[in-house]
């Protein structure tokens, strides 16, 4: 007897699409070799414009991250194979791929390369600035929620921007938007912020994080249609 | 010299509607209150700036609704008519928007003596502003009319989603971090004249946004029409003044 | 600079822009009208 086969499901459909943005990334490498030492350069840069005073360093380096995390990070949303050449748009509408499900794939690769990103900047910030992350437990659930927000964000707008906008236009567009992200992350691992304030914030995240899912699933067919 | 033209000869763009009339009018009687006015009991002439700051707000947030009306009148009716008027409603919105920021700048600085506060109100008006500009932006970057209507409808309901939780976020981070010193910029006795002067303010600056929202809607909707028709053109292509060549001497048929 | 300097300079610069925008508003609408016009 056969093998039947069945339509594909829709996380069936996510996680092939997913592993195949990061396989082609991998190969690419621009995340690995252009925008992570980017966003590492960052981190040194900061010092040579505010000074090397250790303690303000120590203070403002929390801070500093967070906000390299979210304008430096929201490129790998934007990279090269982010985007499907005309050949391969085709090639997926032939094939029935249900756009809820590119989506959601395109997502989970840049949430995965996101939270790379964090590890690696993060690791640069505490050598240069000489952090002290007391509530680093907190960072457990902060770096996958940050980087499902960052994720989720950078891809709807790149696909909302599509080919028109460049580059340089996502960034853009996500900035404002990324500030309760922002908000969130520095106030949570803030020492003076109490553990209920801190729950408030991650939850905060994760609310965002719904509403950017929901918003997603809502325009990725109609994003289909006009690509 | 020619006659002057009658006013049936001048052009839409030219000519002063009902609206335009009524928003000179209210402009006009606004700053008469609030240049003549007495000074404010606390702060002095500098609370005149209010009677303009405190409408330009207005004014800007009454274009970003216009736009949210056309993000979705357009995603249900389709009708490019309603993503032009998003698109001026938000050209208006930013720049009233730059002159909410501008005025209270000019207002802190004699008050505060800085220009800038990170007060909820003022900081939340800088991000807005950026907001709109990058709706903006993607509008400017997209040359076909139906899918600039699409992607910014789109971006619309990206905005619409996320702009609350921005709001509710930043509130909620000043409030923790408020100190007590902080001046509360509401410390004004506006009453009785002076409170008529503001209201005339907000008369004035709606008819004045209103007239300024329906002069961009019509330039978008005369700038639609101008690239449908060119779109449209005529059929003609250039290749159609290139003949075939006759290689026997006569001339080709089809010309 | 008394109350009266800032508050010419906020009145100032906001009736200029807007009579900048306005301005800018009149004449890129003249120029379309002229265009729909020789269009015909």
């Amino acid at each position: 007897m056969g093998w039947i086969v069945t339509e594909p499901t829709l996380s069936s459909q996510a996680l092939t699409i997913a592993g195949r943005d990061i396989q082609r990334e991998r190969r690419r490498g621009e995340v690995l070799w252009v925008i992570l030492p980017f966003g590492a350069i960052a981190m040194l840069l900061i010092p040579f414009g505010i000074g090397i005073d250790t303690p303000m360093l120590r203070r403002i380096g929390p801070g500093l991250f967070w906000v390299v995390v979210l304008l430096f990070g929201v490129l790998v949303t934007v990279r090269r194979t982010a985007a499907d050449t005309d050949t391969e748009q085709a090639l997926m509408l032939r094939l029935g791929v249900d756009p809820v499900a590119e989506l959601l794939g395109r997502s989970a690769a840049s949430v995965a390369m996101l939270i790379g990103f964090q590890l690696v900047v993060g690791a640069v910030t505490i050598a240069l600035y000489d952090v002290d992350i007391a509530r680093w437990p907190v960072l457990i659930a902060l770096v996958p929620l940050v980087a499902i927000g960052l994720g989720l964000l950078g891809t709807i707008a790149g696909g909302i921007s599509g080919s028109s906008g460049g580059a340089n236009l996502v960034p853009f567009l996500v900035a404002p938007l990324a500030i309760p992200l922002l908000l969130a992350a520095t106030q949570s691992m803030d020492g003076s912020t109490p553990t209920g304030g801190i729950l408030g914030w991650l939850l905060l995240i994760v609310v965002v994080d719904i509403v950017l899912a929901v918003i997603g699933v809502l325009t990725a067919r109609p994003l289909q249609e006009i690509r | 010299m020619t006659a002057p033209a009658t006013h049936h000869d001048v052009p839409a763009s030219l000519r002063l509607t009902w609206l335009d009339k009524t928003a000179i009018v209210t402009l006009v009687v606004a700053l008469g209150l609030a240049f003549l006015t007495p000074p404010e009991a606390t702060q002095g002439n500098v609370a005149r700036l209010f009677y303009l700051h405190l409408p330009t707000i207005l004014v800007a947030y009454a274009a970003f609704a216009t736009t949210l009306i056309g993000v979705v009148a357009y995603l249900a009716t389709k009708d490019l008519k309603w993503d032009q008027l998003a698109g001026a409603a938000a050209e208006v919105g930013v720049v009233f928007t730059g002159f909410t920021i501008i005025v209270g700048m000019i207002w802190a600085k004699p008050t505060w003596g800085v220009y800038w506060t990170w007060s909820a109100r003022l900081t939340l008006t800088a991000v807005m502003f950026f907001a709109y500009l990058g709706y903006l932006a993607l509008r400017r970057a997209v040359d076909d009319p139906v899918v600039r209507a699409k992607r910014s409808s789109l971006l619309g309901i990206l905005l619409i989603g996320l702009i609350p939780i921005v709001h509710f976020s930043v509130i909620w981070w000043r409030d923790i971090h408020q100190g007590g010193t902080i001046l509360r910029p509401d410390e004004m006795q506006i009453d009785g004249i002076l409170a008529t002067a503001l209201l005339a303010g907000f008369v004035a600056w709606s008819f004045t946004g209103a007239a300024l929202i329906r002069r961009s809607w019509k330039l978008a909707r005369l700038e639609g029409e101008l690239d449908q028709r060119l779109r449209a053109g005529d059929g003609r292509v250039a290749g159609d003044a290139v003949d075939t060549p006759a290689l026997d001497g006569s001339k080709d048929a089809s010309s | 600079m008394n109350g009266w300097g800032w508050v010419l300079w906020g009145y100032g610069v906001v009736f200029f822009a807007v009579g900048i925008y306005l301005w800018a508003l009149m004449a890129r609408t003249r120029s379309v009208e002229r265009r729909l016009d020789e269009l015909g």
